[in-house]
């Protein structure tokens, strides 16, 4: 999110406050892939994506007066991101789920062969289920450093809590997570299969890696 | 492969993941549509993360910690409570200010020219020395064998509302729940309502009083004849540590017709053990121990309005224990009290 230098991203916020929608646009242009892609690796669920990446720049284009510059665009529209997507989450979680809606994709088992890509593909559903089931606070500074790239310092001015409170919760979030990884299969399977095979299993390690049985065929032929 | 390993790997794969198929351009055009027709947020977005419980416990505590205090320190002359809650060792010394808690054995202490102090087991107070020396009882019971005092109202007794100031004399405190209990064997002590509310009373030994917990207009001292040496056993504070001062045991009579928070429960006992016995048939050679633990509400009546056996004892039992319940009178409040029966079949 810090594409631009300095100078002219305070020219084009300046002129976002003084409600050029001209300027909107290019401010927009400018970080909703970035916003697009926090948004997804912390909503996890694709159906509420769009949404809430369009309530993260109205509430930008809202609240953008109020941004006086103490602390770095990029990290104020982390915060605003981050905050967006918790209610986002939390408004998920109080609305009524049909016992008929089809599954997120994410979540998704496609139950394909096993080449590299359907298995790289698997790994990382299981692995960003795994990150969904961490504790909010966990997860949030987990995505944000790990996935995100950001140095605990501007993960404490997102949060809002100290930086030694940031490390310690991305450390527990490791831990945390290395816990649920074993209740994945798909994960499991794999540091089994690093690990070398094990002869007292009946599949091979090959097999599990990929996760899945061979795909069933009325799957394929969808 | 390690976990962290592989956590390190999963990271850098989904570093390396596309953003998902969703079109930015569509995202676009529907959020300047919003912003045309004015569909903005009518609420800032508030930037904190999750939800923050702590200011509200952190609100409650304070508050519950202020409760307290205020409660504990009504009368501003008290010495303060807010100490490091240390238990107090047999040290023959006394700080300044100390907290002493006693749990099951009594202790001595020891307050060079001015008194010495028995605290009986689980008792817990403040002391405070300096040109007066203040005990402030909290709970338990206190025995204090003062020497006399070349100036007046050296050494007191800070309980409940009351201040029991002393020149010379060997005296017992007790600060119970419902009433403050005054027993003294030689010697006199004044006892003062702090809210200065009642008159103050000068107990001459021998001679006792009780005084209700809570600050009332009028309190009724009891005189009580020089004290039968026999009675000591009752005034043991435990079993390996005997009290100094040879006090009769109290009885229901003394605390104006109203029986003590101990004698309710043993009478309570008492009737639970009766009704057992009278409903529970233990075959020969048998033997049956039942526990379980009774709470009573005493009405403002003094009579008892609700019990509860937990866990519940047989119907029988409890029907007897519901009749019978009606001659147990005490003071407004709840009570608790475990209870182990042997019985044996004859």
């Amino acid at each position: 999110m810090s594409g631009l230098p300095p100078a002219d991203s305070n020219d084009l916020l300046e002129r976002c406050r003084q409600g050029d929608k001209a300027a909107f646009r290019q401010l927009f242009l400018l970080h909703s892939p970035t916003v697009l892609r926090l948004v997804a690796r912390m909503l996890g669920r694709r159906a509420d994506i769009e949404d809430t990446v369009q309530e993260v720049f109205l509430q930008v284009y809202r609240s953008l007066k109020d941004f006086r510059g103490d602390a770095k665009f990029s990290t104020w529209l982390h915060r605003v991101t981050v905050n967006v997507v918790l209610m986002a989450r939390r408004a998920a979680q109080s609305r009524p789920v049909f016992a008929a809606s089809p599954p997120d994709e994410a979540l998704k088992d496609e139950g394909l062969w096993p080449d590299e890509d359907a298995a790289r593909r698997l790994r990382l559903q299981a692995f960003q289920r795994c990150i969904d089931r961490l504790p909010e606070k966990k997860r949030v500074v987990f995505i944000l450093h790990e996935l995100e790239g950001l140095p605990a310092a501007e993960i404490a001015e997102i949060v809002g809590a100290p930086v030694l409170t940031v490390r310690t919760r991305l450390f527990y979030a490791r831990q945390e997570l290395a816990e649920l990884m074993r209740q994945e299969p798909t994960l499991c399977a794999l540091a089994e299969e690093s690990d070398g095979p094990n002869p007292s299993s009946g599949n091979s390690p090959g097999d599990r890696v990929k996760g899945q049985p061979p795909a069933r065929p009325e799957k394929d032929q969808e | 492969m390690k976990p962290q390993e592989l956590i390190d790997q999963l990271v850098r794969e989904a570093r390396q993941q596309r953003n998902p198929g969703v079109e930015l351009a569509i995202i676009e055009a529907k959020l300047f549509e919003r912003i045309a027709r004015g569909e903005l947020p009518r609420t800032p977005l508030k930037l904190t993360q999750g939800r923050s419980w702590w200011p509200i416990a952190v609100i409650a505590a304070a508050a519950a910690a202020v409760v307290l205090l205020w409660s504990r320190l009504r009368p501003s002359n008290q010495p303060p409570t807010n100490l490091p809650s240390t238990a107090m060792s047999p040290s023959p010394a006394v700080e300044r200010i100390q907290k002493f808690r006693t749990d099951n054995e009594g202790r001595w202490l020891e307050v060079t020219g001015k008194a010495s102090l028995w605290m009986e087991p689980n008792s817990e107070g403040t002391i405070q020395e300096g040109d007066r020396l203040t005990v402030l009882l909290e709970e338990g019971a206190v025995i204090l064998d003062v020497l006399p005092q070349p100036a007046p109202d050296k050494v007191e007794v800070l309980a409940g509302n009351y201040r029991i100031s002393v020149k010379g004399t060997r005296f017992r405190v007790a600060r119970r729940t419902e009433q403050i209990e005054v027993d003294v064997e030689h010697g006199a002590v004044q006892v003062t309502s702090l809210d200065g509310t009642t008159t103050p009373q000068w107990l001459r030994g021998p001679a006792g009083g009780t005084y209700p917990a809570s600050p009332i207009r009028t309190f009724q001292p009891f005189h009580r004849a020089s004290s039968p040496v026999d009675s000591v056993v009752s005034l043991r504070t435990s079993a390996t540590a005997e009290s100094p001062l040879p006090l009769p045991p109290r009885t229901p009579s003394r605390n104006m017709g109203v029986p003590s928070s101990t004698d309710l429960l043993a009478q309570a006992r008492d009737l639970v053990a009766s009704c057992a016995r009278s409903s529970t048939s233990v075959a020969p050679g048998v033997q049956v121990t039942i526990e379980t633990s009774l709470t009573l509400s005493i009405a403002p009546g003094g009579h008892v309005e609700a019990f509860a056996f937990q866990p519940p004892l047989a119907p029988a039992t409890e029907q007897c224990f519901r009749k019978g319940k009606t001659k147990l009178r005490g003071l407004v409040g709840h009570y608790s009290t475990p209870i182990t029966l042997t019985l044996n079949g004859q």
